[in-house]
């Protein structure tokens, strides 16, 4: 199966080779023509509106990148290779796997000429920069790891399973947060040998600005698709915005050597919803080393090189910074116009911060210093920035003598989108936590916290968030990484207040909520929501999407047994359960995603509980008043499970306002004794009491009620299904 | 720490009478400086026989099931082994630190022996008797020592029973359990009613007449054995119902023990019960049932005039089961422990040794033990010696004072007489007793309460601020320079409170700042 899958890629391969630009033209017109259309119906205003920002600016781009190619000159009028002088700990490995012959390693104490043979030189029609894009799982990590080892970038006994993936969490859930970037080298079928600078992307929607940031590094990007899962919402997602950013495509079937594979389906599937030509996709498996020469190839081929740029004033688009505790801020950016090097004195456009340059590279992926970047590469530099706050996603880095007048387009501030309440099970943690925060931030600039009190909870910090993920992924890192206990509230939105005098307030805390009398209204945030699942289970979708306030926009055929339904959905009933709900409705095959649209007036109000008569206010949360007697009563229920039974009878309520909607109440504990006959070995006894102690401990108390860790998070598991069905 | 605006006075103020010189106390503010307060020279030992018919349904211990063919030879050749490396145990085991440290051993003979199980009334009397031979000879026996043993209804005859006695034994440890045919067979026991009932009668005629003839022949001395025995039952099985608790607790006090035991069962991991049953669900009991049951028993048998002294014991005055006591004071005095599984306690540190709980290997831990020699005394000292002069971090330290203060307390807090301020104060540093107070005034009322050592001021535990504490006069005795407080004592209230005890304590655990450390 695989032999022949390859033969026919390079049967294809042959037939390509005639006119090839020919068909090249031909495709992108057919592709873009079927995307219009599709785009159109789809998201009409703000995606056209978004479509021609992004058009206009990469209108000379494209023009530069159809002139004649120009090779970098040094004094001399020779093509020259940059000089490179790499640090003793990693030349081993540069000279053992770079592409090269004649590495010469000179190790030296002091800053030094760079090794002028570690990194090889090419002008910019020998380059070409290409991400991946693919749906969680469909094996982007895993394909980006073969394209290193095929390149001979990594030697195979180097290989790490998920090289770019550097964080534990990564690797753990397969998932790609932090950026990362490779260069290649490859000696395509041509006889040259080409420059690929791989661009990996954060594959979550939490983090859709930093993909687009990353994807706008690029000409060209590979979609990979599991051949046997076909088209999913992320995939969908990201392929929207590679199309912002006018990337040409390369379609990449994964997975073919799996027995469930049916790449002629997935095609089918890619073009009717893509709307992409599949004619020359290429059909791989990245485990199974299947079809990686079509795939260089292909990038070789297909993927335009930069325009050659390398005369005009410095303009790089930074598209991932992070912090290194030894070197400061490490800024990621792709040289869109101009060149820089070490000493070179820059600025940043947005944040007008400046810096000299201590010292600049590429990545293999280790950092490999050179002595200059131009137009068309990639590469890091570190310039003794202290936060990644000042090297910003999205900017743009000029030169402070000849500066660029215009900036790079794209460039926006983050704005959390879910915020939650960390607090510390230990109180004495609290200053551990800020310093924690702190440095995470250092690291995060999306990440936003306040000092937060109350008197049930202590003190502890209010957190924005990108989203959920976003969400879990610190708290996960301040627990590990930290070793903090923490205790979280349940997520919340943020709403726009209007009071009656005119004024908004952003509200990202319920307890914070002005009174009814106060309000002229609240607005909250809507998405559009996609779900792609097997037709059986639209049904079951709908009703969820319905239950959660959900208006139904469109709902497209991508096959006959695959579906895709789209909704306008408020966002804070999609920051709930709701993404186990579609999992554990659809059996696990849906996937879904979103995009912030617009803020907009709902009859929303502030669910208030009781315990013991006392308010607890981390447990508020804001609902629809359509919603919020089932809200009310399966909190109260909820929490009725959540809380274990004390010396006395507590009293659960809920209410809006002062009036209660909805009560329970948890009877007295009865008995709690161990009278058992034991020969004085207390060591059980004592195991028991400490584990029930401890059990306490992290209990947070209201009044005299001890309310353990989960119940926090019941607004969460409350079960919406048994309520109104919209 | 001292409870601010106290109304009325302290409860009994007073200046010491004489200072005390306890290693623990020179200065207690500071951590390194702490040293668990010496042990009293052991005096007390147990001894685990292991042998069972067969396995109780709920029964987690370790024991040797032999089945019914108790009186095969086979069996017997089994238990005599058995008893014989229980004496060679005996033999090799190093005398206790602070029994060797007062002097010459045979100065502290013990005063109390628990033979437990298993079911120790299957062992035969004359082996029973080589294991308090070897104990006499070991440790010595105090004449009027109390040497319990623990019975099952259906193991023993009259003959058998006399036999015991006579090899020493003075206390008899019943397992009723029920007086109900289904609560029994549910339970897996192997008795019926029928035999229990006829066990009762005839260990209480036993017991009598022991103590007439022990009254008889030694009417002058004044250390006259005194004979006792308990009735045990275990509340909350399955198939229990308040009526059926009820008619137990009143047939029970109908057989007129000196003590009676009720038990609380409690489902262990691993036993047919856990496997078979949820609480309240079924023949099990539910919460609310369980402790309608454990108020029943309280006020039942207070009724008849007995105390209740500990969670789970009950006794007629002067009859406390004096070889349990030892347990609850652990803080002050430990125990041998000899046999399988058997856990001893005899450093001041408060280390358990636990045998191992698998026959063989308990054969092949006690064949380990290297053999006692009477000739170099310094190297017979039980446990690590070296440990009492050692040097500890202070992080080791505030270790070990927080487990010795927790196990204070949850021992403390299970008997009558409670937790004595003053000692805690003087061991555990002057802070301690406003801590615990502070967290009890948070409970409920009605729970605990503080009251003077007479028991003549009482008052509610959670009545704050109208408890505070003052440390109160401290005491030593000329006799054996042992600690004993003249004042404050915090217990928890019979039955509300002691039904409670592991919720109160764990939350003394929880929100104690001196046992942040544990």
């Amino acid at each position: 199966d695989a032999s022949s899958a390859r033969g026919r890629a390079s049967e294809r391969k042959k037939r390509t080779r005639g006119g090839s630009a020919r068909r090249r033209e031909r495709r992108q017109a057919r592709r873009k023509t079927r995307i219009r259309a599709r785009m159109a119906s789809a998201a009409p205003a703000s995606r056209g509106a978004a479509r021609a920002s992004t058009a206009a600016r990469d209108a000379p781009f494209a023009a530069a990148a159809n002139g004649p190619g120009r090779f970098r000159r040094d004094g001399n009028g020779r093509n020259r290779l940059v000089a490179v002088r790499a640090p003793r700990r990693w030349t081993t490995r540069a000279a053992a796997t770079s592409g090269d012959a004649n590495v010469v390693i000179k190790p030296k104490k002091e800053r030094a000429k760079v090794d002028p043979s570690a990194v090889l030189q090419v002008p910019p029609s020998q380059i070409r920069n290409f991400s991946i894009i693919a749906h969680i799982d469909h094996g982007k990590s895993t394909l980006a790891d073969t394209l290193l080892s095929k390149t001979k970038t990594v030697a195979a006994r180097d290989m790490e399973a998920q090289l770019l993936d550097s964080m534990d969490i990564e690797r753990e859930r397969g998932i790609t947060i932090k950026l990362n970037s490779a260069r290649m080298n490859y000696v395509a079928n041509d006889g040259e040998t080409y420059v690929l600078n791989l661009i990996d992307t954060p594959g979550h929607v939490d983090f859709s600005y930093e993909v687009s940031r990353s994807l706008a590094a690029c000409e060209g990007a590979l979609l990979v698709v599991d051949a046997s899962q076909g088209v999913e919402a992320q995939t969908v997602a990201n392929v929207y915005l590679a199309l912002e950013n006018d990337l040409e495509i390369i379609t990449v079937l994964n997975k073919i050597d799996l027995p469930g594979a049916e790449p002629e389906r997935v095609k089918r599937e890619i073009e009717d919803v893509l709307g992409l030509d599949t004619e020359d996709a290429v059909v791989a498996s990245a485990k199974a080393n299947i079809g990686m020469e079509d795939i260089l190839e292909n990038i070789v081929k297909m993927i335009p090189p930069p325009p050659d740029t390398g005369d005009e004033p410095l303009r790089a688009l930074i598209f991932d910074s992070y912090f290194d505790p030894y070197r400061g801020v490490v800024v990621i950016f792709r040289v869109v116009d101009g060149n820089l090097g070490v000493g070179d004195a820059v600025k940043f456009m947005n944040t007008g911060k400046s810096y000299t340059i201590d010292e600049i590279g590429i990545m293999r992926p280790q950092k490999v210093p050179v002595n200059r970047l131009s137009a068309g590469e990639v590469g890091y530099m570190i310039a003794n920035i202290k936060s990644v706050a000042d090297a910003r996603v999205g900017d743009t880095i000029t030169t402070t003598k000849d500066a660029s007048t215009e900036p790079l387009p794209g460039y926006s501030e983050a704005t959390p989108m879910v915020y939650c309440g960390l607090f510390p099970t230990d109180s004495d943690q609290y200053e551990d936590l800020r310093v924690a925060l702190g440095k995470l931030q250092i690291n995060d600039a999306a990440l936003r916290y306040e000092p937060e009190q109350s008197s049930a909870m202590g003190f502890g910090f209010r957190c924005g968030f990108l989203g959920l993920l976003h969400m879990e992924i610190v708290q996960e890192r301040l627990e590990r990484e930290y070793d903090l206990g923490l205790i979280t509230t349940a997520p919340s939105v943020v709403y726009k207040v209007y009071t009656s005098d005119g004024a908004c307030v952003d509200i990202a805390n319920p307890a914070d909520l002005p009174d009814a009398s106060v309000r002229d209204r609240i607005e909250e945030p809507f998405v559009k929501l996609e779900m792609f699942a097997p037709s059986d289970y639209v049904g079951s979708l709908m009703e969820l999407a319905q239950q959660r306030r959900g208006e139904f926009i469109d709902m497209t055929y991508l096959s006959e047994s695959r579906t895709c339904l789209k909704y306008d959905i408020p966002l804070g009933e999609v920051v709930t359960d709701f993404f186990d709900e579609l999992k554990s409705r659809s059996k696990g095959y849906a996937s879904m995603e979103y995009s912030f649209n617009e803020y907009r007036k709902s009859d929303l109000v502030r669910l208030d509980v009781l315990i013991n008569y006392e308010p607890a206010d981390p447990l508020a949360c804001i609902c629809h008043r359509d919603k919020s007697y089932v809200m009310g009563r399966g909190l109260v229920d909820k929490l009725k499970e959540l809380i274990p039974r004390q010396m006395f009878r507590i009293p659960i309520q809920a209410s809006i306002g002062t009036k209660v909607i909805a009560s329970t109440s948890i009877s007295a504990m009865r008995k709690d004794v161990l009278a058992k006959c034991y020969g004085g070995d207390i060591s059980r006894k004592k195991k028991l009491l400490k584990k029930q102690a401890a059990g306490k401990k992290r209990m947070k108390q209201f009044g005299k009620v001890e309310v353990p860790q989960e119940a926090f998070m019941a607004v969460l598991k409350v079960d919406q299904n048994a309520g109104s069905g919209g | 720490e001292q409870r601010a605006g106290g109304v009325s006075p302290p409860l009994r103020p007073g200046a010491p009478r004489r200072a005390f010189a306890a290693a623990s106390t020179d200065d207690t503010s500071s951590p390194s400086a702490w040293r668990p307060a010496p042990l009293e020279p052991v005096t007390s030992a147990y001894v685990h026989l292991p042998f069972c018919r067969r396995r109780c349904y709920y029964c987690d211990f370790a024991i040797s099931v032999v089945g019914d063919a108790v009186e095969s030879d086979a069996v017997r050749q089994g238990m005599e082994a058995y008893v014989d490396r229980v004496c060679r145990e005996i033999e090799n085991t190093p005398f206790a630190p602070s029994t060797a440290a007062a002097g010459d051993e045979k100065d502290y003979p013990l005063r109390t022996v628990f033979f437990g199980g298993g079911t120790p009334s299957l062992v035969p009397p004359d082996l029973l008797r080589r294991v308090l031979d070897a104990l006499r000879s070991k440790f010595g026996l105090e004449p009027d020592a109390e040497v319990s043993m623990e019975m099952d209804p259906g193991t023993f005859d009259d003959a058998k029973l006399d036999g015991y006695l006579r090899s020493g034994v003075t206390r008899v440890s019943l397992g009723v359990q029920s007086f109900d045919a289904d609560v029994l067979k549910l339970a897996g026991r192997a008795h019926t009613v029928s035999e229990a009932r006829a066990a009762c009668a005839a260990v209480a005629q036993a017991m009598r007449d022991a103590q007439k003839r022990e009254d008889e022949e030694h009417e002058f001395s004044d250390k006259k054995k005194s004979f006792s025995w308990s009735l045990d039952l275990i509340g909350g099985l399955p198939g229990l119902t308040s009526e059926v608790w009820r008619a137990s607790l009143a047939e029970a006090v109908f057989f007129a023990p000196d003590h009676v035991s009720v038990y609380d069962l409690q489902i262990e991991e691993g036993t047919p019960f856990h496997k078979w049953y949820e609480p309240g669900e079924g023949v099990m009991p539910d919460d609310e049932t369980g402790a309608a049951m454990f108020r029943d028993a309280s006020a039942v048998l207070r009724d008849k005039g007995f105390e209740h002294y500990e969670v789970s014991s009950y006794a007629k005055p002067s009859k406390r089961c004096r070889h349990n006591q030892v347990y609850w004071n652990s803080g002050r005095q430990g125990w041998y422990a000899f046999g399988m599984a058997a856990t001893s306690h005899v450093d001041a540190f408060g280390e358990r040794v636990a045998r191992p709980r698998k026959m063989r290997d308990w054969e092949s831990w006690v064949d380990a033990m290297p053999p006692f020699r009477v000739q170099n005394a310094s190297e017979n000292v039980y446990g690590d010696v070296a440990k009492e002069t050692k040097t500890f971090t202070e992080t080791e330290i505030a270790e070990l004072r927080a487990s010795a203060l927790m196990e204070r307390l949850m021992l403390g807090l299970r008997t009558r007489d409670g937790i004595d301020l003053d000692l805690i104060a003087s061991e555990f540093g002057p802070h301690v007793p406003g801590e615990i107070l502070e967290v009890l005034a948070e409970q409920p009322a009605g729970l605990a309460v503080v009251a003077t050592r007479d028991g003549k001021d009482e008052r509610d535990a959670a009545s704050a601020p109208a408890v505070s504490y003052e440390p109160s006069a401290l005491l030593c005795d000329d006799d054996d320079d042992a600690l004993r407080g003249s004042g404050t004592v915090v217990r928890l209230t019979d039955p509300e409170g002691l039904m409670v005890s592991t919720e109160v304590i764990s939350t003394l655990v929880a929100r104690l700042p001196s046992l942040e450390k544990l």
